[in-house]
């Protein structure tokens, strides 16, 4: 039986795949499946018991697990890995002295950016430490600064 | 593990304007990862004339994962827990961004006296009455501000005075006018009972 935890946020399932996320409304979802099929999936709340309304929420529960399980073939058969992907969508370049971002502040750790360091740049043009804004885009697929929302690719 | 450079730079920098913004953040101990934020009730509210607490806990994955924020103050407020001070607020759960602080939660909890959501509540009782009875709600509220958000030491030495003038020790009446949340009324209810 495979376990998860999800996030419940009004009637929308987020996954919290690849890292836990931070801790609200947390339901823990159980599945088995056989040969990649879904066979029994439910949603239990933090102390282990049946949601009240879980029968309303098997749909929703069955696609995740479906999407689950698709994701985890993906990624055992190397089609997907989240950290290239995440590699793939920060521009990474080393400041030099001269470079006009040298003093601005990290929105992440609010450390300045210095003459030698490596900086992330993502598509909305808001830079970081590449250290800081790889960690975060683990969580979450968002810019920090303006939330522009990324999709990340399939290599 | 908390980035605790990053919270000494946001203490630093808080407090640097705190005449201006009425926002001040300090450790609870030494331990960097509990703290307490002050913020003042906007004015025009209910709460205004108001100062409150509240309690702030940083997770390990902060500033990845929001701070954890409640009011040690009791407010009554359709989206804080008259109960346990818990405060339904977006950026403090699935909203939360790296680029925000410990002060632009503060601030945005600021707003949130000013403009409560009664449609999303924290407080069921609150928010049924916002919607039902905004005059009984708001002198509610009032009352809650001026019972327990007001402890300036000017208002309380006032009150001490006035009701030791009728006769009362001193002593007592600064026992009693603390269990009663400083509010002069029930103070005086009280030592005449008593």
């Amino acid at each position: 039986m495979a376990r998860l935890w999800i996030c419940k946020y009004f009637e929308n399932f987020e996954s919290v795949l690849f890292v836990n996320g931070p801790p609200y409304d947390t339901l823990q979802m159980e599945f088995t499946s056989n040969n990649g099929v879904v066979t029994v999936s439910r949603l239990v709340s933090r102390d282990k018991e049946l949601l009240e309304d879980e029968e309303g929420y098997r749909e929703q529960s069955t696609l995740l697990a479906r999407l689950v399980l698709w994701y985890e073939s993906l990624c055992t058969n190397g089609i997907f890995s989240l950290a290239k992907a995440i590699e793939q969508s920060i521009k990474i370049s080393r400041l030099s002295k001269e470079k006009e971002e040298v003093g601005d502040i990290c929105a992440i750790c609010h450390e300045e950016f210095r003459g030698d360091e490596v900086i992330g740049t993502l598509k909305c043009k808001h830079s970081y430490h590449e250290e800081c804004i790889k960690k975060w885009l683990l969580l979450k697929r968002t810019c920090p600064i303006c939330r522009a929302v990324f999709c990340l690719r399939f290599t | 593990m908390v980035d605790f450079s990053r919270v000494q730079k946001e203490l630093q920098e808080c407090n640097k304007d705190i005449n201006v913004s009425g926002i001040s953040v300090n450790p609870k101990s030494d331990n960097l990862s509990n703290l307490i934020g002050t913020i003042t009730g906007p004015v025009g509210t209910p709460y205004e004339g108001g100062t409150f607490k509240i309690d702030i806990d940083l997770p390990g994955g902060y500033p990845f994962e929001p701070p954890k924020m409640k009011f040690a103050t009791k407010v009554w407020h359709p989206n804080i827990s008259s109960q346990s001070g818990a405060i339904c607020l977006d950026i403090l759960k699935d909203q939360w961004s790296p680029a925000l602080t410990i002060k632009t939660a503060l601030l945005s909890i600021q707003a949130l006296l000013s403009a409560p959501a009664p449609d999303d509540p924290q407080d069921a009782v609150v928010a049924q009455q916002y919607l039902k009875d905004y005059q009984t709600f708001a002198n509610t509220a009032r009352y809650w501000t001026e019972s327990f958000a007001k402890t300036s030491s000017a208002g309380v030495e006032e009150k001490v005075g006035k009701l030791a003038e009728m006769g009362f020790p001193e002593a007592l009446v600064r026992t009693t006018l603390e269990a009663v949340g400083g509010d002069e009324n029930l103070a005086l209810e009280k030592l005449l009972s008593g």
